[in-house]
């Protein structure tokens, strides 16, 4: 594409939070992220840290007591936050299309295949119901479903798993959105099948030239597929930069631990590593760097003081204490 | 398909041979048989007479032996004779089951169409005050009784505003506005009664098919409100309301005798309160019976409804 690298997505300073007993707790608090075009952004971190919510924000699809709180959302330049409920939805399924973590769930049991693929062509296309089911089947062939006439024809609950997920995708590219925002799309499928999912969305985004926000708690999978990766924990971006600053040399000590919970084909261990303590949920949260109950290297200014972003390289930043300082 | 019906009706037949016998053995329970009542009617017999008259009618024979005789003539196509209203049991029947199809059908087709858009409408804007204002109209619709709502009505529409007539139908060959008039009363009643039950039931279907994975799809894609809810949610929301008017559907044909016997709508509630207080047994089991088989009718047509509404059920399968 010629527009390569040029920012799609720019988030800025986006706090999201909850309302419960009128009281307002932040969820997601003050993240900023770029995704440019053609390219894969993988938002990596412990589930409960804000990652999917973040993803729903996008789209402005907030469980209903969910809020963005501040922060700006551009598609193109164009402000998101704020837009009406109208506005958004010629934007949904049509510039962003988003798929999600569990393809058994994720389709309507009582309608074809095919009808479900055409819908967002119908809406945003405004092809005929013949040519939108004709446009369907097509889809379903680019996204490898086999003998895809008759299974057009086809229920949800006649297809396995990994066939849904492959659904689901062909109805996020059916009206070939600029951007694909991916939920944790191969969390629920075999490994095997993963492979697949992952291959045949790097097949896709180089065709449509389709850039994917990747969602998930999954270094093995994201190191497939991530030009750049942003780890979140608790609600805030800690470490960002390229594919390759952030899984070779991770500067952040939650990197750093979260990719040592991940299996290697290289080395053998006998007991994989774990982060002791979990994430703190909104209203647990230290003061301080949030980090730092579960971590090796805090000090005592760590309990006190959050810490900022610090530029590491053009493209390399971490917020940690410790970074830069040894 | 044809399997599946063929099953099915071969299992209702079984459930109805089953229940015959049942609701014989009660009615052969009951105090008091028709000769008492002939007894009562003419002082001049002797309790000789009595015997003989029983011998004759076969009720001195036990039970099970009566059942037989009854089941034989019957599947003969002779359903016997009503003693209390002269006439075959069939003649007495039909007439009042017509009565009846009109009034509970009109009030069922009546109850659903409101109570479907209704209840979607209170799950689609939760907690809002049309929510609220929908839930206190259906918690009033089951609270209040059928004959207080009946009686209410009549005070109001027939005696002070003269509106309608208290009871009654119209004679057969009226114009059809006047047969509507006495249809007025006893069908709002039954409504007003049944809807709050049917929009809680699609209310709260609603509510959690709204809560599925496959909304928020619907969402992403672009769908705006309206589509969502009526063509994504709606159809997966009346599965499970199916189940709840194949149930009503009994109550259809055996009619509701409070309201029917208010209303002096001669229909089955009240045709089988009346034959029964007459010990009038071939009339009050056949009628018992027929309402026993439209349940059944019902509960099929539930299941092909369902295999309608969901692809997921197949009729016919090679399940059982």
């Amino acid at each position: 594409m010629s527009d390569k690298n040029l920012p799609v997505l720019e988030v800025e300073n986006l706090s999201i939070g909850f309302e419960s007993d009128n009281q307002l707790v932040s969820v997601v608090e003050d993240i900023s992220f770029t995704l440019n075009s053609g390219e894969t952004l993988a938002l990596v971190g412990e589930s409960g840290c804000g990652k999917s919510l973040t993803a729903l924000a996008m789209l402005q699809l907030l469980p209903a007591f969910g809020k963005i709180l501040s922060g700006s959302i551009k598609l193109h330049g164009k402000e998101l936050v704020g837009m009406s409920d109208r506005s958004m939805q010629a934007i949904r399924g049509n510039n962003i299309s988003m798929i999600f973590q569990e393809p058994m769930s994720a389709l309507n049991p009582v309608f074809t295949i095919g009808q479900q693929v055409a819908e967002p062509l119908i809406l945003h296309k405004n092809m005929s119901k013949a040519a939108a089911f004709k446009r369907a089947i097509e889809m379903l062939e680019a996204v490898g479903i086999p003998d895809p006439i008759s299974r057009a024809n086809n229920y949800p609950h006649q297809l396995s798993g990994g066939m849904r997920q492959r659904v689901m995708i062909a109805i996020a590219l059916a009206c070939e959105p600029d951007i694909l925002i991916a939920d944790e799309p191969t969390t629920a499928l075999d490994v095997t099948i993963q492979a697949q999912i992952l291959d045949l969305m790097h097949d896709l985004q180089e065709k449509f030239g389709t850039s994917i926000l990747f969602i998930s708690h999954d270094f093995g999978v994201v190191s497939r597929m991530a030009d750049e990766i942003a780890v979140m924990y608790a609600g805030r971006v800690i470490e960002e930069g390229s594919a390759q600053d952030i899984l070779v040399e991770p500067q952040h000590p939650y990197t750093t631990a979260l990719l040592n919970t991940t299996p290697r084909i290289d080395v053998s261990v006998d007991r994989l590593p774990a982060i002791p303590g979990r994430v703190p949920t909104p209203a647990e949260r230290p003061e301080g760097c949030f980090f730092a109950p579960r971590c090796k290297l805090a000090s005592s200014l760590c309990s006190t003081e959050q810490p900022l972003p610090t530029k590491l390289s053009r493209s390399h930043s971490a917020a940690c204490h410790e970074v830069g300082n040894g | 398909m044809r399997w599946f019906l063929f099953t099915r009706v071969t299992q209702s037949l079984i459930v109805l041979m089953i229940m015959s016998f049942v609701i014989y053995a009660l009615i052969g329970l009951m105090p008091g048989d028709p000769i008492d009542l002939m007894i009562s009617a003419n002082p001049n017999m002797t309790a000789a007479d009595a015997v003989a008259l029983r011998e004759l009618f076969g009720l001195d024979l036990p039970i099970y032996k009566r059942y037989l005789n009854w089941l034989g003539t019957a599947l003969g196509g002779d359903l016997g004779y009503s003693r209390l209203f002269g006439q075959p049991v069939l003649d007495v029947l039909f007439p009042a089951m017509k009565n009846t199809v009109v009034l509970m059908g009109t009030a069922f087709i009546l109850s659903v169409c409101i109570a479907i858009p209704v209840g979607t409408f209170a799950a689609s804007k939760p907690r809002s005050p049309i929510d609220y204002g929908v839930n206190l109209f259906a918690f009033a619709g089951i609270s209040i009784p059928s004959f207080w709502l009946a009686l209410m009505l009549i005070i109001i529409f027939s005696v002070f505003l003269g509106w309608f007539p208290a009871g009654g139908i119209a004679t057969e060959g009226a114009p059809f506005l006047e047969q509507i008039k006495y249809m007025v009363l006893p069908v709002a009643t039954i409504t007003i009664v049944s809807i709050g039950g049917h929009s809680r039931y699609v209310r709260s279907s609603m509510l959690e098919v709204l809560r599925q994975d496959y909304i928020r799809t619907a969402r992403a894609k672009g769908a705006d409100n309206n589509r969502v809810i009526w063509k994504h949610a709606l159809r997966n929301a009346m599965i499970p309301v199916v189940t709840i008017l194949a149930l009503d559907f009994g109550f259809l044909f055996s009619g509701a005798l409070i309201t029917e016997t208010i209303y002096s709508w001669p229909g089955m509630g009240k045709l089988i309160f009346d034959s029964v207080m007459g010990n009038d047994f071939n009339l009050a089991l056949v009628a018992l019976l027929f309402a026993t088989a439209l349940t059944l009718t019902g509960n099929l047509l539930a299941d092909i409804c369902y295999a309608w509404l969901d692809p997921r059920i197949v009729i016919g399968g090679d399940s059982t």
